[in-house]
């Protein structure tokens, strides 16, 4: 303040005084008494404090000064009552922590801009069956080089696919191995160079791709301890060798596909050379000119499309193209689910809110009297108003911080808990973006909880405060609020309840579904072989076709030999891949059926083909229901069979006897017409939702050596089942060491039982239910303290009267009842409002639900009796108080 | 205070108590009572200024450059505060008085109509 202005205030006082007496005097003059007088001149003038105050106002800024004035105050009165401070701010904290934990991943996914230049201009580009166009297709090479071809609108249009789980060896050791392709010039699109080593960009690379690959940072450290000597190391991928030719930058994550270990750059291969269907399999992401819309871009791909629909019928017809910004594709799935989950942390925040300001209308009634002597001395209703809202965001913000530090935890566990297919975000740093939404939800929440306290406080009336009839019977508003805040609580925590009551009863169901096999007592393996000892990828004239060595066939039957050789085994079988192991590629070749006209090029049918030895369904428990299975007998020189389960008997001999037919698959040119020779029981495959899709299974000893590379993958891989005689965890170790022990250079994984595959494949469910019901218990606990707090308080402002009519002879329990009664009523009008309000509510749920009804008449009943037993629960201490309450005692307190 | 004076009292409006001030000592410097009593004066006692709030007004005026504060003597012979119109003041006083007359008589034009209607 400056030194005139300290002056002018100092003599205020003085001039004001002057005034005033001009003014009695003036007064006098008319005829006043002194008294009179000087009455009249002071009620003129004013609040002298008031106008002090004002004008000291026009020199500071006052707001700020009296901010921290106030937040000094509040400070001093929550250390006061250090009880109430934990209690709420914890609360707050658990309410802000959630929410932060849940945006940050939306920040992450969603929000914030990918990490490569002119991200503004980054497209996704993906096909859509116009039958489902709200789902995202993965395209083809095929469909990229189309594209890149008739491009007018993109700088460059580029593909990768998602990493794929391989294997890899590199002398002699063997790894499970994610690997990724893309294409040759995305890396200069993204901006991106190689940590080491380089990737040679110029035409003939970009359509046919480098002969080497790349390694991640973090692989090349675990596997080849960070050895620069690896550039030109050559090392077998998947079902071909490659020398290494570069080393990615550390935390390299492509698109937040999951990181890959091994990528390899591929060539858009040019459209005239294929033009026929190719399996499509990788995104593709393009870069738009500058100047050009998104709207121009999908107008210009529109026109594209349809040519190709004419020129290529086959693999065009039906397929609809999309433009969107890239962020859009590659997460926006998951949005839905994430502002779902915002929605319920949102809710959680309310009970939080209401809890808080639950406690301080508490708290604001044994300040009344403080508060009252305050409006005596002149504070305004605003001031007063602003200095309790003050108090609720310095509680918000210590909450806040809290909440910061528990995200910090929250954010793991979700990473934690998450399915699969959420891109992890734990990496991803917290941005100003957090900070800013943290701070919002400060504030918001903080005047949420404080205003109606605020308001309710600043109502004092002066004189019955001071006169000290204040005493304790709290206004009527003011046991509406309370009243109304722990209805709504009950409300909002019962609609939680009703979600996460849904989840579970689904996750259940899930987990106890009928899978078509025995689960019990069943341990399983993943073994996939690696090495040019297997596979020859290398004859260069036929690059789409395989040669399958006779040392897998070899490991094989050495493999079930020696498991079934350990202590402990009943049997052992193997599948190409097991039922609901989360492994999305499976070889579903086309064939066709002999004495049947041949299909219309493009509609050959497909089905799931899976290699099995001869004891695969005695060991899984899967009912032959007509014929029989797969035998020792049905050997190589034997004629070639194949079992069928019931859908594809249904679909393709809806009206024959399928037994006796003849069958021929195209995945390799030296298949052999094949007999349909049994009909088994259908199994849940791909996931516990969704109904059995046709499959067949033939014997892996009746497989021809050369494969169409495509369908290479299921010959070497493998998922071995086990049957052991007792429970048997213990016996993991030996399985695993057995099969590690034959083939060193592969890999092997997913060394589980098989209950813990199945349970695996609800995970989505586990995690959704996990969560809400972690919230609705929050939710439960919050609403519990709040009945608790609400019934604690009426009981002690009605001591008094229930003293009284405890003098006139109302037994204690009747006293309880009369408690109980209030807690009860308050409950079931939260729980009637909260089932009316989950009407609405849980339709947003179906897409979640499985073979539960979104108003489930059950969940809904056994959550509702759940939430009053709590209630009733938390409302029992206080009333019990209540009844012991002596009439006398309360009475001499008069 | 009883009810009737109350209804013919008129609050002042934002803001405007700053241009009355800056009216009133164009006349002359002039002390806080004497200005309340000017503005209470001309207006017929129309204007009913809660003397007090006089004083913050006056500060923030000076805060602004528009008036400044010299020290003398009231009829009373006791010292006392004088505050005078800058040139400063004088601008934003010719200024102020013109957007005041725009508003007013921009106000006027729109209730005029209807009572001629009536």
């Amino acid at each position: 303040m400056k030194r005139g202005a300290k002056r002018l205030l100092n003599d205020l006082d003085r001039e004001m005084r002057e005034h005033i007496e001009l003014a009695t005097q003036e007064n006098m003059t008319r005829g006043m008494t002194p008294e009179e007088a000087r009455h009249a001149a002071l009620l003129k003038f004013g609040n002298v404090t008031r106008v002090k105050e004002d004008a000291r106002e026009v020199w500071t800024a006052v707001w700020l000064e009296q901010f921290v004035q106030d937040i000094r105050f509040a400070l001093r009165g929550l250390r006061r009552t250090p009880a109430f401070t934990v209690v709420a701010i914890l609360t707050l904290a658990i309410g802000i922590g959630a929410n932060t934990t849940i945006f940050h991943a939306i920040n992450a996914l969603l929000l914030r801009p990918l990490p490569y230049p002119d991200h503004d201009r980054l497209v996704m580009v993906s096909n859509y069956d116009s039958k489902y166009p709200r789902y995202r297709g993965d395209v083809s090479w095929t469909d990229v080089a189309h594209w890149a071809a008739a491009n007018q609108v993109f700088e460059r249009i580029e593909a990768t696919s998602r990493p794929d789980m391989v294997a890899m060896s590199s002398a002699g050791s063997g790894e499970r191995a994610g690997v990724q392709h893309c294409s040759v010039r995305m890396l200069p699109l993204l901006g991106l160079k190689p940590f080491l080593g380089s990737v040679p960009v110029d035409d003939k690379t970009e359509t046919e791709g480098t002969p080497g690959v790349a390694l991640s940072y973090e692989f090349w450290q675990r596997h080849f301890a960070g050895d620069p000597k690896v550039l030109g190391h050559t090392i077998f991928v998947d079902t071909y060798s490659a020398p290494v030719i570069a080393v990615m930058e550390p935390g390299f994550d492509l698109f937040r596909t999951g990181p890959a270990d091994i990528f390899e750059p591929s060539g858009i291969p040019n459209p005239a050379e294929s033009g026929g269907k190719d399996p499509r399999w990788v995104i593709a992401i393009a870069k738009l000119k500058r100047g050009v819309s998104i709207q121009q871009a999908q107008a210009a791909m529109d026109v594209v499309q349809q040519h190709l629909v004419q020129e290529f019928p086959e693999a065009y017809k039906g397929l609809g193209v999309r433009v969107e910004p890239l962020q859009q594709g590659l997460f926006g799935w998951s949005s839905d689910f994430l502002y779902l989950l915002l929605a319920v942390v949102g809710f959680v925040s309310l009970i939080a809110c209401a809890n808080v300001a639950n406690l301080l209308l508490v708290r604001a009634d044994s300040r009344r009297k403080e508060i009252g002597v305050r409006v005596a001395l002149g504070a305004s209703r605003i001031r007063l108003v602003r200095q309790l809202l003050t108090e609720s965001i310095v509680l918000s913000f210590a909450g806040g911080l809290g909440g910061l530090l528990l995200s910090i935890g929250g954010i793991r566990l979700f990473d934690l808990l998450s399915p699969i297919e959420i891109p992890r975000t734990a990496n991803v740093p917290m941005d100003a973006r957090i900070l800013l939404f943290t701070f919002g939800i400060c504030i918001l929440t903080g005047i949420v909880f404080g205003l109606a306290p605020a308001f309710h406080a600043s109502k004092n009336d002066v004189n019955e405060t001071l006169r000290g009839e204040g005493r304790t019977t709290g206004s009527v508003s003011r046991h509406r609020t309370r009243n109304l805040l722990v209805i709504a609580e009950v409300a909002v925590a019962l609609v939680l309840l009703i979600c996460a009551g849904l989840m579970i009863n689904t996750l259940a169901r899930i987990l106890h579904t009928n899978f078509g096999f025995n689960p019990d007592h069943l341990l399983t393996a993943q073994v996939r072989l690696a090495g040019d000892k297997y596979i020859d990828s290398s004859d260069p004239g036929n690059l789409d076709l395989n040669l399958i060595h006779p040392p897998v066939a070899l490991f094989y039957r050495q493999v079930l030999e020696r498991l079934q050789a350990l202590p402990g085994v009943e049997a052992a079988a193997f599948v190409d891949w097991l039922p609901l192991l989360d492994l999305t590629s499976r070889a579903h070749p086309g064939f066709r059926i002999a004495g049947q006209a041949p299909s219309l090029p493009g509609e050959t049918p497909a089905i799931s083909l899976d290699s099995i030895s001869p004891d695969y369904f005695r060991v899984m428990g899967i009912p032959i229901l007509r014929g029989r299975g797969i035998t020792e007998q049905d050997s190589e020189s034997a004629p070639w069979v194949v079992v069928i389960n019931e859908p594809m008997a249904r679909q393709f001999w809806p009206n024959q006897d399928p037994l006796g037919q003849v069958i021929t698959f195209d995945s390799s040119p030296d298949e052999r017409p094949r007999q349909v020779i049994g009909i088994v029981r259908n199994v849940k495959e791909y996931a516990v939702e969704r109904e059995s899709q046709p499959r067949a299974f033939v014997a892996y000893t009746q497989l021809p050596a050369r494969t169409i590379s495509r369908w290479t993958e299921a010959r070497v891989h493998k998922s071995l089942v086990i049957r052991t005689r007792f429970a048997s965890k213990e016996m993991l170790e030996s399985v695993r060491k057995t099969i590690s022990e034959l083939a060193p250079d592969s890999a092997v994984f997913g060394v589980t039982t098989v209950q813990q595959t199945v349970s695996d494949a609800a995970q989505d469910w586990r995690f959704l239910s996990r969560l809400l019901g972690l919230f609705a218990g929050l939710a439960l606990l919050l609403a519990a303290i709040g009945i608790y707090g609400v019934m604690s308080y009426s009981v002690s402002q009605r001591s008094h009267e229930i003293g009284l009519r405890m003098a006139l002879g109302a037994q204690p329990s009747q006293v309880l009842a009369l408690v109980l009664r209030q807690a009860m009523i308050l409950s079931l009008v939260g729980v009637l409002i909260g089932i009316a309000a989950s009407f609405p509510a849980t339709p947003f749920l179906t897409v979640y639900l499985y073979g539960v009804e979104p108003h489930d008449a059950l969940t809904l009943t056994l959550v509702s009796l759940l939430l009053i037993a709590v209630t009733l629960f938390a409302s029992y201490v206080p009333a019990h108080r209540a009844a012991r309450i002596d009439p006398m005692e309360t009475l001499r307190h008069e | 205070m009883s009810t009737r004076e109350e209804k013919e009292r008129i609050e002042l409006l934002q803001g405007t108590l700053d241009l009355l001030i800056l009216r009133t000592i164009l006349l002359g410097p002039a002390h806080g009572h004497a200005i309340a009593k000017a503005i209470e004066f001309n207006s017929d006692e129309v204007l009913q200024v809660e003397q007090g709030s006089l004083y913050p007004a006056l500060h923030r005026l000076i805060k602004r450059g528009w008036i400044s504060v010299a020290d003398g003597t009231s009829e009373n012979n006791r010292r006392a505060k004088f505050y005078r119109l800058t040139a400063k003041g004088r601008k934003q006083l010719t200024a102020e008085t013109s957007k005041w007359e725009k508003f007013a008589g921009a106000i006027a034009r729109i209730l005029r109509p209807t009572e001629e209607r009536e």
